[in-house]
């Protein structure tokens, strides 16, 4: 079978009955119908393959934290930075032996955004032998804004994280079977799911979930 | 808390946003992908009259993912608008393989694409199915 869009190829166009995304005048093998849009704010959806044909901006943001345990140790600690803002959203996952001043490269497209405005949020983990996480050593957010070629400092205090306990219950379709579960807080701490009975479930099965501090809350 | 299981290529994912840390009792249950009806699986002689169809999945808007073509509509039966003006069709005696993914709870495209907001989703269950990978191959003439 040759490559799914080989047989396809797209200019830019837009009529009445259908809504041609963008990314058509940029990427010639993918395009995006919204059949019966009428409203004039659309968010339409962007595929990442065009973005090569966009112009990127590029700042660099040096993260200091204070709080935690730094310096990082080599094993078994992972500091999980996180920049967004509505240009960009970016992770940053840092294992090893680590000091606590970190430079970030964060970038985002488009012409019309050379500064962008957003959060940088930063949760430390310790993890056992087997990589599941046993304790936090800490949480921050802190403001900031990023400008394309702009070196920008940004202190970032992690405080001890708390945590609470959440339950539910999920019920998956015959046939299916869950690959994950991770939670998003309403409250400036954030949460990860995990089952606290098997992962290997059968369907439909409802699983009692225990809530613990992760970045899921970025997700919002 | 977001939900993704999957059954070998059809992915279901059941979201509930802005629930307190300590929330109880919370609830994801959204139903299967829909199903595909048209063209069936491995249908040979598609042409771009051929209307695609699934079956109805409570609230949804759908996407039709056919190759790089994506098409979003709030009906269960899709048929290919005319986009040979934008130099889109499809190749003759071509293999081609199909999903759609239905979203909800949306009641228009207008809804669908509206911008997001963190009120908006707020106390929602959101529900997404996509379902199996279809194949199909077009006609000579298509």
């Amino acid at each position: 079978m040759p490559p799914e869009h080989s047989a396809w190829r797209a200019s830019p166009r837009l009529n009445s009955a259908a809504v041609v995304t963008p990314q058509m005048q940029a990427f010639a093998a993918t395009a995006a119908l919204y059949l019966g849009l009428t409203r004039g704010d659309p968010a339409l959806l962007l595929r990442s393959v065009a973005t090569p044909f966009l112009q990127e901006n590029q700042a660099t943001l040096e993260a200091t934290v204070t709080g935690g345990t730094y310096p990082q140790p080599a094993n078994d600690f992972t500091t999980n930075l996180y920049f967004a803002s509505p240009q960009a959203q970016q992770i940053f996952t840092l294992t090893g032996a680590i000091g606590a001043t970190t430079s970030l490269a964060v970038s985002w497209y488009g012409p019309s955004s050379p500064t962008t405005s957003g959060t940088l949020y930063g949760l430390q983990v310790q993890s056992d032998d087997s990589g599941l996480p046993i304790a936090y050593p800490g949480y921050g957010a802190t403001d900031t804004s990023v400008t394309n070629a702009v070196v920008t400092n940004a202190s970032l205090a992690f405080n001890p994280v708390t945590s609470a306990v959440l339950t539910g219950s999920v019920t998956v379709p015959p046939g299916f079977s869950v690959v994950f579960i991770e939670g998003h807080s309403s409250s400036p701490r954030c949460c990860r799911w995990l089952p606290s009975s098997s992962w290997t479930p059968r369907s439909p099965r409802r699983f009692p979930t225990r809530c613990r501090p992760s970045l899921e809350r970025l997700w919002e | 808390m977001t939900v993704l299981a999957v059954d070998e290529g059809a992915l279901w994912v059941a979201a509930r946003l802005g629930l307190a840390a300590d929330a109880s009792g919370v609830s994801l249950d959204c139903p299967g992908p829909p199903t595909p009806l048209s063209p069936s699986n491995n249908q040979t002689g598609v042409t771009s009259a051929t209307q695609f169809s699934w079956s109805a999945y409570p609230e949804a808007v759908y996407a039709l993912l056919l190759g790089g073509l994506t098409v979003y509509a709030a009906s269960t039966t899709v048929t290919l608008p005319d986009l040979s003006s934008i130099d889109f069709q499809l190749s003759p005696s071509t293999p081609y393989t199909w999903q759609v993914a239905a979203t909800s709870p949306y009641a228009s495209v207008d809804d669908f694409a509206a911008p997001t907001t963190a009120a908006t989703q707020a106390v929602t269950l959101l529900c997404q199915a996509q379902t199996l990978t279809q194949n199909f191959t077009t006609s000579a003439t298509p």
